[in-house]
């Protein structure tokens, strides 16, 4: 007669002679082998989670793409001007006094014609601290592709300062703004005068431009030829000089307008005084408010923008931003983080029903399998052998498809980005995630209907046809 | 040693049906016995006890001499792997897979290390006379292959208990026969062997037939 088997007493672990490694390559067979005889419905599971993370990865990498692109667009065609201000803070530290301007003259060095000098040019105040250099304008024009620059101050607002037609009668006026200017602060923004007089900026001359509707409330009929009438600002007399036109298409910096509370309206219609650049420093005393506009060939503001600081302080080019610059990268940000919350979220209900899809799918396989369960159990596997088989198949069925659905994934933002001319953004964490997300929906799925496998009760399920 | 033990052992299901009233039974190591008994006298519910299947309500079980009513469900799970071995009526083949990786299961389920399953399979298949039908699909076999196959998994880990729950039922007398020689062979070997059958030669074929009649043995069949 046969000895009788040895069983373990309880406190031993009877199965320490197997390796986990082997216990879970039998796991990963078993699963395989499963997988395998029901290959109908293995693909079908399979096609629904790659449908389900290719839509997911793809709806996010589109959405980047898109993204991308609008910013690579606006900047093609929006972006051709940048402003240039002082960073709040950087103006407080110290900087040589800016040199007096020089007094404009003509070619034979006697003081241009028509303007005012000797005892009544108005006086300027002492020399202003300064955190443009004096030649920011040629250090800009270096930089290639940038077709204008100069240096705006408003000053309207400040104490005593205040724009009238006589000396000594109030007009009625409403608006009126008062900006100093460098002569290619016009052309920057697409500002002309006549017969070329906008170097007249260039030095402290008192001389104005009028825009039209300045012009009608200081009375100043709009000319060809103004020489003689007179403004008079903060209780000085300014010759006017011309009047502005062109198209003002540059609206001026908006995000420095905004946080000055100026009007940002840079146009030959508008209520705007300019005076020369200097003579407005000279009000302020410092360049803490002023902005530089600058005007780049279509499309290259940004590549503009991201050197500008650096050539016109190289020394300092923290004290400076480029404020446009900074708008359209949090502009493009924004389209992106929003584009891609909406493609997520589309994605993880794609997600959660796919992974509702297969539960139902699997509760159903289980109560088809409750025989085999039944006789795993009769077998001797326990709950969690009968449940890991279940996890394991959602697990490699995830896996699986989620690789499948990286790589559809891949095509459908390639795909895209052809049929609308974009160039496609296919980062590498678009194919890696597929799998941990297929995996992750797949286990997920699983759960419920491994635990429900777990849970039968061996002596029916053997009865089970 | 006794192979079991059942001492007054009782099923009540949920709503108050007893379908095991008290049952007593010893079987001895190498014995063969026949549990018969008309439909609903209660053998499939007295086989899921003996086969740790289901939890009695009362009474004491002992399996290889360890008390298993009450016991833990993994420890259970770990006698059931050890100590017995299942032969069911339709085999419960698994078909889509071949005749050895039907053994696989097993032997994968009783964690026994990948190289030493190769001749366990051999010698199994060769003792139920089916290694030329190793690889074969399990629904292609036919019903006594199945059935002799069920065999070769449940003493492929060589039980001490061998539980058949109406083994020759769906075989002809041929196949009915070779059901019973293995059994013999197995029980020649000290394996308890207890068949719950409604065949008389298997019956007949027993050491020992017990009746059961409404969750009770009535008596012993002549044999």
């Amino acid at each position: 007669m046969r000895r009788m088997p040895k069983v373990p007493r309880r406190g031993r672990n009877p199965e320490q002679g197997l390796a986990r490694a082997e216990v879970l390559r039998d796991l990963i067979s078993d699963v395989l082998i499963e997988l395998s005889v029901r290959r109908g419905r293995t693909m079908l599971v399979l096609a629904a989670v790659a449908l389900s993370t290719g839509a997911l990865i793809a709806s996010v990498g589109v959405s980047q793409t898109a993204a991308q692109q609008i910013g690579a667009d606006i900047a093609a065609t929006t972006l051709d001007e940048i402003s240039v201000g002082v960073r709040p803070g950087g103006a407080d530290q110290e900087d040589a006094p800016a040199e007096p301007a020089p007094v404009p003259t003509g070619e034979d060095g006697e003081p241009v014609e028509g303007f005012i000098d000797g005892p009544d040019r108005p006086a300027v105040g002492t020399a202003p601290t300064t955190v443009f250099p004096d030649d920011a304008e040629a250090r800009a024009m270096a930089i290639d592709l940038v077709d204008a620059a100069g240096r705006q101050l408003t000053v309207t607002g400040l104490p005593g300062v205040d724009v009238t037609r006589t000396d000594d009668v109030p007009d009625e006026r409403s608006g009126l703004v008062i900006r100093g200017a460098m002569p290619g602060y016009l052309d920057a923004a697409r500002l002309d005068v006549p017969d070329e007089r906008a170097w007249l900026l260039r030095g402290d001359e008192p001389v104005v431009f009028l825009g039209s509707a300045a012009a009608d409330q200081l009375g100043v009929p709009m000319t060809e030829d103004p020489t003689g009438y007179q403004v008079w600002i903060d209780g000085q007399r300014y010759a006017v000089v011309g009047f502005l036109a062109g198209s003002g298409a540059a609206a001026g910096p908006a995000s420095r307008g905004a946080t000055l509370g100026e009007d940002a309206v840079m146009a030959p219609g508008a209520a705007i005084v300019v005076i020369p650049y200097q003579r407005a420093l000279s009000m302020r005393g410092s360049d803490a408010d002023a902005t530089m506009l600058v005007r780049t060939a279509p499309g290259a503001g940004v590549a503009v923008g991201h050197v500008l600081r650096e050539a016109i302080r190289p020394d300092a080019p923290e004290r400076l931003e480029a404020s446009q610059v900074q708008s359209l990268d949090s502009l493009r940000d924004g389209v992106s983080t929003q584009l891609g919350r909406l493609a997520a979220g589309i994605g993880a209900f794609l997600a959660v029903l796919t992974a509702l899809l297969i539960a139902s799918s699997m509760v159903a396989s289980v109560v088809a399998r409750t025989g085999e369960i039944g006789l795993r159990r009769a077998l001797g596997a326990s709950r969690r052998d009968v449940a890991l088989v279940f996890l394991g198949e959602g697990a490699v069925v995830g896996v699986l498809g989620g690789l499948a659905g990286g790589a559809l994934a891949l095509v459908l933002v390639v795909g895209a980005a052809a049929i609308n001319g974009w160039s496609a953004l296919t980062p590498v964490w678009m194919v890696a995630v597929g799998p941990a997300l297929g995996g992750a929906i797949g286990v997920v799925s699983a759960t419920y209907p491994a635990v429900r496998a777990g849970r039968i009760s061996p002596a029916i399920a053997v009865r089970a046809d | 040693m006794t192979a079991l033990r059942a001492r007054a052992l009782t099923r009540t299901y949920p709503g108050g049906v007893e379908a095991l009233r008290g049952v007593d039974l010893d079987v001895e190591p190498g014995e063969r016995v026949a549990i018969v008994g008309r439909s609903g006298a209660g053998k499939s519910t007295l086989l899921n006890a003996l086969g740790l299947l289901d939890e009695p309500t009362s009474g004491s079980y002992r399996l290889l001499g360890e008390e298993t009513v009450g016991l833990d469900e993994r420890r259970r799970d770990h006698l059931r792997r050890r100590a017995l071995g299942f032969v069911f009526q339709d085999a419960h083949v698994l078909g889509q897979r071949t005749v050895a990786e039907n053994l696989t299961v097993k032997l994968a389920t009783s964690r026994v290390p990948r190289a030493e399953r190769p001749p366990r399979i051999a010698d199994s298949l060769a003792r139920v006379g089916l290694s030329h039908r190793r690889d074969a699909a399990g629904r292609l076999l036919s019903g006594g292959e199945k059935q002799r196959l069920a065999i070769a998994r449940a003493i492929l880990t060589s039980p001490a208990v061998i539980l058949a729950d109406e083994p020759t039922g769906n075989l002809d007398g041929v196949n009915s026969q070779v059901v019973r020689d293995l059994f013999d062979e197995q029980a020649r070997d000290g394996v308890a062997v207890v068949v719950i059958t409604h065949d008389d030669r298997v019956a007949a074929w027993a050491d020992r037939s017990v009746i059961l009649q409404d969750g009770q043995f009535t008596e012993a069949m002549p044999q």
